[in-house]
């Protein structure tokens, strides 16, 4: 019995010692250590490998607003990420590809902006009180 | 004395009616000219109600109520959202619908007096608030009494100036004289973008990602009702490091193929391997349009100086690029096609969906990671030697370590010398993949410490 326990504990100790190893491979004093060749980088199985973040745009309008004018996103360059017709009175919300290194995004509605950090996943432009 | 004492008496009896009076007066609804001749006035108690706005231009609106049970209203305006005085009773005022012409009263302007229900006003300026007042008095005699506690107030923006009548401001209007377009939405916003192919999947090659290397735009014109209307799409091919044939195309994912009116501009004369329908796209594509763009790189870039692959090796000659344009009408002219109308919720940048046919064999595709195949594709590949993809849960074009066969960079890079591995080129690419994204998303921006430019072609 006690001969069972002895080969499960190093059967354990075994896994642990490979899974340690593998991450020293990757991890080295808690830092991302680079890789030398392609075929040793070890990813995330959801990681897709998209140099574009998702950033998710909630537009929610206003009663009886009846303006019409169009949703930007845009960069200080005047580069513009997104844009749509919107109808100040509707609600939209969808979602869109923002390139990983942008920091700094501005929305505009009919006069109105704000800047935002695209980083966050998330802008709200809201027209209610 | 006692007669002294009455004339006293009826003295003091005709100071407190007066006071009585004047007392009624300030507090309404009984208003009395004088002594002797007295009128008893009956203010207005329901005011109007259940405003509308209908919206001519962007500075002429007509503002619709239902009256009050006053005989007459009095409609004021004003950018300010209070008003500082308010019509006075018995006071004549002048009404003008052109804002601004008529009488003031305070802050605000009188645009109406009469008992209808509805004002077409003008002379307003286009997206500012405006604030309005409807009043209702009484007419007695030649005067106007106001009922100044139960009026209506309410607001709304002007549009702003749209001469072409598609709803899209001139200000935000690429197209302003053009109904039928308004947006021009380019990805990348600018620039090129870069894709990078190694083309021996389902192995796995030496990951120099310059098999095949592309830059490409495209920028999406869109109408007032957020339609597709065209697209065009720019592939400038720069180098060919392997010695398959490839083709290359793009797949439009959840994009119909009939909704699509005519392809131009495709590289695709003698292609034997696919048919095409009659719009441009590819045959036998019920889900999503197919677009091949080029039929064989080689055609594009011959090689040249004796040397087997196409701009990778610096000694080599410099072959040049090669730009092909395909043109996609969505709406013609007004026409939409049988499959209806794209949104441009749908064909945003995660519907472009780029891939090459391996050697043109139709069924050997390989796309970016996780993108879907095209309904050509040959699902037998799929999990043989290093594909790990797994349809069922839409994990595509991986291997067993979750690496790609293709790349998608956001911007125009430079690709790497045959045979070099990606890492040495791109030093903080490998940070970047094993942190799934998080540390150094700018790996690939032509910053110090990103790119050893000596395993670059840099042209």
């Amino acid at each position: 019995m006690n001969m069972i326990r002895l080969f499960i504990f190093l059967g354990i100790a075994s896994i642990l010692m490979v899974v340690a190893c593998k991450r020293t491979s990757i991890e080295k004093n808690g830092e991302i250590q680079p890789q030398q060749s392609f075929g040793e980088l070890k990813t995330a199985g959801q990681f897709n490998w998209n140099t574009n973040s998702e950033l998710t745009l909630l537009f929610l309008g206003k009663n009886n607003d009846p303006r019409i004018a169009a949703l930007k996103l845009i960069d200080n360059n005047g580069r513009v990420y997104f844009q749509r017709l919107q109808r100040a009175k509707e609600n939209f919300q969808t979602k869109i590809l923002i390139p990983s290194h942008v920091q700094n995004l501005r929305w505009s509605f009919a006069g109105q902006f704000q800047n935002f950090n695209p980083k966050t996943g998330r802008i709200v432009v809201s027209l209610q009180p | 004395m006692k007669n002294q004492r009455i004339i006293q008496i009826f003295r003091s009896f005709t100071a407190l009616l007066l006071v009585f009076i004047a007392g009624r007066a300030a507090s309404q609804p009984i208003f009395t000219d004088n002594v002797t001749d007295s009128v008893s006035i009956t203010y207005p108690t329901v005011g109007a109600s259940n405003p509308s706005f209908v919206y001519t231009n962007s500075t002429s609106i007509t503002i619709k109520w239902t009256p009050g049970n006053g005989s007459g209203r009095i409609v004021l305006a004003s950018t300010d959202s209070t008003i500082n005085a308010w019509p006075a009773d018995k006071a004549s005022y002048t009404a003008n619908a052109t804002y601004g012409s008529g009488s003031s009263i305070g802050n605000a302007k009188v645009l109406y007096t009469g008992n209808g229900d509805s004002v077409s006003i003008s002379n307003l300026n286009s997206n500012v608030k405006y604030y309005f007042w409807i009043i209702e008095y009484n007419t007695i005699g030649s005067f106007n009494y106001f009922d100044t506690q139960y009026f209506l107030r309410t607001s709304t923006y002007t549009t702003l100036p749209d001469a072409d009548g598609d709803n899209v401001p001139d200000i935000d209007d690429v197209f302003p004289s053009d109904p039928l377009r308004a947006f021009v939405t380019t990805y990348p916003p600018s620039g090129f973008g870069t894709l990078l192919f190694e083309d021996l999947w389902p192995g796995i090659g030496d990951y120099d990602f310059n098999d095949l290397v592309l830059d490409y735009n495209y920028s999406i014109v869109s109408n007032g009702d957020n339609n597709v209307v065209e697209a065009d799409y720019t592939f400038v091919t720069r180098a060919i490091g392997g010695d398959l044939h490839n083709a290359f195309a793009f797949q439009l994912d959840g994009v119909n193929p009939d909704k699509i009116t005519n392809v131009t501009g495709a590289n695709t004369a003698g292609v034997t391997w696919t048919t095409f329908n009659p719009n441009g796209t590819e045959f036998d594509q019920p889900n999503h349009a197919n677009i091949i763009v080029f039929k064989d790189a080689y055609d594009l870039l011959p090689t040249s100086g004796g040397y087997w692959f196409v701009n990778v090796d610096p000694n080599a000659p410099d072959v040049g690029t090669d730009t092909t344009k395909i043109h996609l009408t969505f709406i013609d002219n007004g026409t939409v096609p049988s499959g209806g109308t794209v949104s441009t919720t749908i064909m945003d940048a995660a519907a472009f969906n780029p891939y090459i046919i391996v050697n043109q064999q139709r069924g050997k595709e390989i796309h970016l990671a996780n993108k879907i195949p095209s309904d050509k594709a040959n699902l037998g590949f799929f999990g043989t030697v290093n594909d790990n993809s797994v349809p069922g849960i839409g994990r595509y074009y991986k291997s067993h370590n979750n690496l790609p066969w293709a790349l998608d960079i956001n911007t125009s890079i430079p690709y790497t010398k045959e045979k070099v591995d990606f890492l040495q080129a791109y030093l903080n690419f490998s940070i970047w993949a094993q942190s799934n994204g998080l540390s150094n998303p700018d790996w690939y921006i032509d910053m110090p410490g990103n790119r050893n430019s000596s395993k670059l072609i840099i042209r």
